[in-house]
């Protein structure tokens, strides 16, 4: 065995050890738990009565207007700026350009290839050319009209697969190919000649908008001390500081980022803030006045990220009894101007090569293989949007799995269930999934709530008009938890007082998901108090120890283990404490609803909080501090076979839809939606991830495209850029199937971003089940449908 | 962003509206609902320099009977009308488009007036206008005139409306009992504007013959348009499934659309053939009182 | 720079202003009164985030202006709850979870109240219908729905 499998098997027991809480849960229950029970948001009463306050509503007394003059052009040098008229323009404190910049004029969430200010070229319309600062936001937006630029437009490039040509325009110095990346596993010749069919499809997606609903937002001010203060909502608060320290040259605790309320984030509060953070900063830094830059609807979808568009090729064999044998697939990702999370941070993090590792689906596939090339073009960046890179492979490997059915006459749930992955399963990438693999579960608990059977056998048409069929489809998912690099640790500090109160702090931001509540839940369930007990503090990179970013699925998993390893710190001194002022042996001693109880003697017990201020005036530790990394991933960049991600959520979603064979119109009609996520911590809350991911993926299904013409966005706001309404997504039925992860917090996994993913190929195979049409190009809006109908009609004919 | 700097004046009667009009001419803009107006002014598309607010006009905001005509001020609001017993029942054909626009809170706010002059070819009030024999009472300093649509709508977002005149009513004959009608449309999302529209009315008489028909398409041209050919082809007809099917295709040949983003102009011929033959079947079983 | 005095009915509570014409309600709700409840989330109509209720029915507050509103009764979200004490709407919103983010929220809740007033005892299809002006990138709508079925119900 290699010494890194003997690495990971340590971490494996050690983790075990520390987090099994089974013989908790064993005790005698002398008191209510905190964690599985769905708890009131403890955001709930701010936001239902308006008084939550998000940036856009902090006082702005004092501060100066940011705005950002954007390029004209998808791609062009720039020839001149001239900036005097802004300049002289009365209540205009600072006009910046490139030279401005005081450290590196670059940022990035991996790679700081973003010019804070385009100095000599523009790579897409969003880039900004100069930064305006102004006692009001009128005087700034005047300013930008009166700044003078010239380009000289060159060659744009606008499709992955262009970029990749010899004489295509570079975009980059380096080159348009911004990663390469292969799955290589069995033998693919030998594979293809046991398949008794073979399909070959290509499935295509495009750009996405997050779409969150609050706009971004973000404050720079400076500091007598020197320090610079950073604040806004987003996701990533230590990301904006390694951004902002750069881009000012100063060190990492010159910067202070702190994050506020934030409505929505999706993946889209992590770039965005790095890109508002370091341009409202580098502004306060020359103005030495606090700058607010507050982005307009249309600015946001100009400017942030997006979901990367994929070409995406694949071809499957499989023999008649619907046993894979062979999968051939190839990614032409499209990560525009910049790289965000696009590129590879080893061994298995970033966007493309997630999308590479989970292209094959929750399937066992003994012959693999996929080549995936991420490419710079001149359009809109892609970044993080809930499930990172995994959404778009699902739309491929959910429908061709249904294709292929379809071609070998199998009911789509059985080919599901021979292939989909069980405990031992070896993944495309060789891991051998072995704990926590609840796919079959979801599946057949999903089916019989779905009613799959009988509705399988009564599609066809709804009305005597004959003019609309109705359609069921099934989506499998698959997320890990986690982001596959080595370096994604969580740490938590639990502060408890002497009057029994505890101080929670953590870097895990709350964009809407729970994690302010659940994390809470855990911190109170460890130490035995109750969840008022507990007040969770901002994140404020002062303050918490680095967390990473509230990204991957990653915060209740990760988080709740670095929090039960901070409070167990604590527990150990109030047990101590407690056993010798009950003079009970530790062992025997239960911490549960306020009170420190004997096991074997439930009648004797003392107040948690007379403990807490015994352990206070004796000076014994009341301060914890834990942190938790998953066992090490790994990925071999030859052959992409390891262990990249620790653990992984299952789901399985089955949709109802009725179309319109007419006009192409589709209905979503009924919904269940099945997922394994270890253990609810808090089962309502869980209950909203579904429903809400599950709309998202219709979003994505039905309606949604950033569409560009030349590398200019047509559809800049929420009238012309569409997301579901309360008339598109239906009722949702969402059901929880908990199979332990052993590696989580009472055995919990994640799901934030997972429900979205097998939504969409639900729905588009529900889509070809109702009309026979199938479309492979997204959105399923209703005039693709129509051609896609047209298209069986031919093929019938 | 905000609005770029404007004066405001509110106008109680017609009379101040128009002496506020002669005032500042190409200046003005007039104001009612807002709800196109003021997203126009928040991305500075539209800048007024002078916006003459004439909501608080009472006189403006009526709907009644008169003979044999539904008689509107301009100033009503879009939700009322969607909601008035008497349009329900005497063109509910009205009624019926307007519950399509937008959502609740821009029908709370938007007047039929505003919406008839901002003139959007995709919007669902001119084009049931268009087939409503509606005439619009138009008032200017020299006294008023009527206009009927085809004289009132030019093209996209442009009336001939003169620059110190305003609309302050609309005048539409009651629909005979017994007239077929219907509003369709097909939007991209549920709920949302339209890629294309259809109102049609049937006008019947005695024996189940169609008297005359009115087929109005929208999204598929600069104004809304009536589909004339296909229209003649139910003329004096008793209408059968044929004969829809007929005016179906002829009507995709009167369409004129453009492609965009939401669709291509083939697809939205075809969606016109399909939406007037759903239209008219729809009509024709409202005539038959189904 | 053209200005006006207005009086403007906010949550029972006459307040005098000197506004510019062009200022929306919107910007006087949160830039005069603090009253951030109602959110810009579009700044065109589409989003649903600043409804306010005028006269007891949900307008977006970005698309009129102050001065067309004078003497008008409006009711904000701050307005809403009686001290601590919240509005079933409210108080369903949160026990059903009908909340994420909360950007759309307190616009949500105003619009389903208009809406209730008017339409006691809505179908599940009515409620959805009325909710179409206000975005939810959030919840899926499922809670929500629920959320404000159970408020006509009790």
């Amino acid at each position: 065995m290699s010494k890194e499998s003997d690495d990971r098997r340590e971490v494996k027991v050690l983790t075990r050890e520390k987090l099994d809480l089974r013989q908790l849960v064993k005790a005698p229950e002398v008191g209510p738990s905190v964690v599985g029970r769905s708890i009131v948001r403890t955001d709930a009463m701010l936001k239902v009565t308006g008084r939550l306050d998000f940036g856009a509503d902090y006082l702005q007394d004092g501060f100066l207007h940011g705005k950002i003059l954007r390029s004209s052009h998808p791609h062009a040098l720039i020839k001149s700026i001239n900036t005097k008229k802004a300049k002289e323009l009365p209540g205009v404190a600072a006009v910046l350009t490139a030279e401005s910049v005081p450290g590196r004029n670059g940022f990035g969430a991996i790679i700081p290839d973003q010019p804070v200010i385009c100095g000599d070229k523009v790579r897409f319309v969003g880039d900004a050319v100069a930064l305006v600062a102004a006692e009001t936001e009128k005087i700034a937006h005047q300013a930008l009209e009166l700044i003078e630029v010239e380009y000289d437009p060159l060659p744009p490039v606008f499709d992955p697969r262009e970029a990749l040509k010899e004489d295509a325009p570079k975009i980059h110095e380096k080159g348009n190919l911004l990663s390469y990346n292969k799955l290589r596993k069995g033998d693919m010749e030998k594979g293809f000649a046991q398949a008794d069919v073979i399909l070959e499809r290509t499935y295509q997606v495009p750009f996405l908008d997050h779409a969150y609903l609050e706009p971004d937002i973000c404050m720079a001010i400076p500091k007598a001390d020197g320090t610079m203060l950073v604040e806004g909502p987003m996701q990533a608060p230590f990301t904006v500081r390694r951004n902002v320290n750069a881009v000012l040259g100063v060190p990492i605790n010159k910067v202070r980022v702190r994050q506020i309320p934030m409505g929505g984030g999706f993946g889209g509060k992590e770039d965005s803030p790095i890109d508002l953070g370091c341009r409202a900063a580098v502004l306060a830094y020359h103005t030495r006045r606090p700058v607010r830059i507050a982005l307009e609807r249309e600015e946001i979808t100009l400017q942030t990220s997006k979901r990367h568009p994929m070409i995406m090729q694949i071809k499957i064999g499989a023999k008649k009894d619907g046993t894979l044998v062979a999968f051939e697939g190839v990614i032409y990702d499209e990560q525009g101007a910049y790289a965000s999370m696009g590129p590879v941070i080893p061994p298995a993090g970033g966007s493309h090569i997630h999308a590479m590792v989970m292209m094959p689906g929750p399937y066992e596939i003994p012959n693999v293989k996929v080549d995936a090339y991420l490419c710079y073009t001149n359009h809109p960046y892609g970044g993080a949007m809930r499930g990172f890179g995994a959404p778009q492979v699902h739309v491929a490997h959910e429908q061709i799995m249904d294709e292929l059915a379809e071609a070998l006459n199998i009911n789509p749930i059985d080919i599901r269930r021979k292939n989909g992955f069980r405990e031992d399963s070896a993944t495309a990438t060789g891991q051998v999934l072995e704990q926590s693999v609840g796919l079959h579960d979801t599946l057949e608990v999903c089916t019989r709530a779905f009613d799959w059977d009988r509705r399988y056998q009564e599609t066809g048409y709804v009305d005597e008009g004959k003019t609309k069929r109705r359609g069921i489809g099934i989506g499998l998912g698959w997320y890990r938890t986690s982001i596959g690099t080595n370096n994604d640790a969580c740490g938590a500090n639990v502060y408890v007082h002497e009057d029994g109160s505890v101080l929670l702090y953590t870097g895990i931001t709350e964009m809407g998901q729970g994690s302010f509540t659940v994390l809470p839940q855990i911190c109170a369930e460890e130490l035995g108090v109750r969840m008022e007990d507990v007040r969770l503090v901002q994140p404020d990179t002062d303050v918490v120890p680095e967390s990473g970013p509230t990204v991957g699925s990653r915060s209740t998993t990760l988080m709740g283990n670095a929090i039960i390893l901070a409070a167990r710190q604590v527990k150990e001194s109030i047990l101590e404490m407690a056993s010798e002022m009950l003079m009970v042996p530790m062992d025997r001693l239960e911490s549960r609803d306020r009170r420190i109880y004997d096991r074997d003697n439930s009648g004797k017990s003392l107040e948690f909080r007379e403990v807490a201020a015994r352990c206070m005036a004796k000076g014994k530790r009341l301060i914890g501090q834990g942190w938790w990394a998953p066992p090490p991933p790994t990925l071999d960049p030859e052959t992409g076979q390891g262990n990249p991600y620790f653990v992984y959520t299952y789901s399985t979603h089955m949709a109802e839809v009725v179309v319109d064979m007419e006009t192409g119109e589709v209905e979503v009609t009924d919904y269940v939606a099945a997922f394994d996520v270890g253990k609810a911590i808090n089962p309502k809350a869980v209950e909203g991830q579904i429903e809400g991911g599950v709309a998202m993926g219709l979003g994505y299904a039905l309606m949604e495209e950033v569409a560009l013409e030349g590398g200019y966005i047509q559809n800049l706001n929420l009238k012309n850029y569409l997301i579901p309404t309360s008339l598109d997504v239906p009722d949702i039925e969402p059901i929880i199937v908990e199979v332990e992860n052993r590696f989580g917090p009472y055995g919990a996994k994640g799901i934030g971003e997972m429900p979205n993913l097998p939504a969409t190929p639900a729905i588009l195979n529900a889509i070809a089940n109702a009309c026979g049409g199938r479309v492979r190009t997204l959105p399923a809006d209703p005039e693709r449908v129509f051609w896609a109908i047209k298209e069986a009609e031919r093929a019938v004919r | 962003m905000k609005p770029s700097a404007f004066e405001y004046f509110t106008a109680s009667t017609v009379a101040e509206a128009i002496s506020l009009l002669e005032r500042y001419e190409d200046e003005a803009k007039i104001i009612a609902g807002g709800q196109s107006l003021v997203p126009m002014m928040n991305f500075r598309v539209a800048q007024p320099e002078v916006l003459i607010d004439i909501n608080g006009i009472k006189e403006l905001d009526y709907i009644r009977q008169e003979d044999d005509e539904i008689v509107i001020g301009a100033l009503t609001r879009e939700r009322d009308l969607e909601l008035s017993p008497l349009v329900q029942e005497k063109c509910p054909i009205l009624a019926e488009a307007i519950s399509l626009i937008g959502h609740a809170s821009i029908r709370t706010r938007g007047t039929i007036g505003g919406s008839l002059v901002h003139a959007d070819p995709a919007a669902e009030i001119p084009l049931t206008i268009y087939g409503l024999d509606a005439k619009m009472k138009v008032v200017g300093p020299s006294g008023e005139r009527t206009l009927e649509p085809e004289e009132f709508f030019l093209s996209y977002l442009t009336t001939s409306l003169e620059p110190l005149e305003i609309l302050v009513e609309v005048r539409i004959p009651v629909l005979p009992q017994k007239t077929g009608w219907s509003f369709v449309e097909l939007t991209r999302r549920r709920g949302d504007f339209y890629i294309v529209a259809v109102a049609s009315i049937l006008f019947m008489e005695k024996g189940g013959v169609c008297k005359e028909a009115r087929i109005c398409l929208g999204g598929v041209g600069p104004t809304s348009i009536r589909a004339e050919e296909a229209e003649e082809i139910l003329a004096g007809q008793v209408i059968t499934d044929e004969l829809i099917e007929k005016a179906g295709q002829k009507a995709a040949e009167a369409a004129d659309p453009e492609s965009d983003y939401h669709a291509s102009a083939e697809y939205r011929r075809d969606m016109t053939r399909v939406f007037v033959q759903r239209g008219l079947a729809e009509a024709r079983n409202r005539a038959k009182g189904g | 720079m053209e200005r006006h005095r207005i009086t403007l009915k906010i949550n029972g509570e006459s307040h005098l202003f000197e506004v510019e014409s062009r200022e929306t309600l919107l910007q006087v709700l949160r830039d005069r009164l603090d009253l951030t409840g109602a959110k810009e989330g579009c700044g065109r109509g589409e989003c649903g985030a600043c409804t306010v209720l005028i006269n007891g029915r949900p307008i977006n507050a970005c698309l009129v202006l102050a001065v067309a509103v004078q003497d008008q009764d409006i009711l904000t979200i701050e307005g809403l709850s009686d001290g601590d004490t919240l509005h079933p709407l409210q108080k369903s919103f949160v026990e059903r979870g009908a909340i994420q983010c909360g950007f759309c929220t307190p616009g949500m809740i105003l619009t389903a109240k208009g809406f209730l007033d008017k339409t006691p005892g809505p179908t599940e299809a009515e409620v959805r219908r009325n909710l179409v002006g206000n975005f939810c990138r959030c919840t899926g709508y499922t809670k929500i729905v629920e959320a404000i079925l159970d408020t006509s119900e009790a």
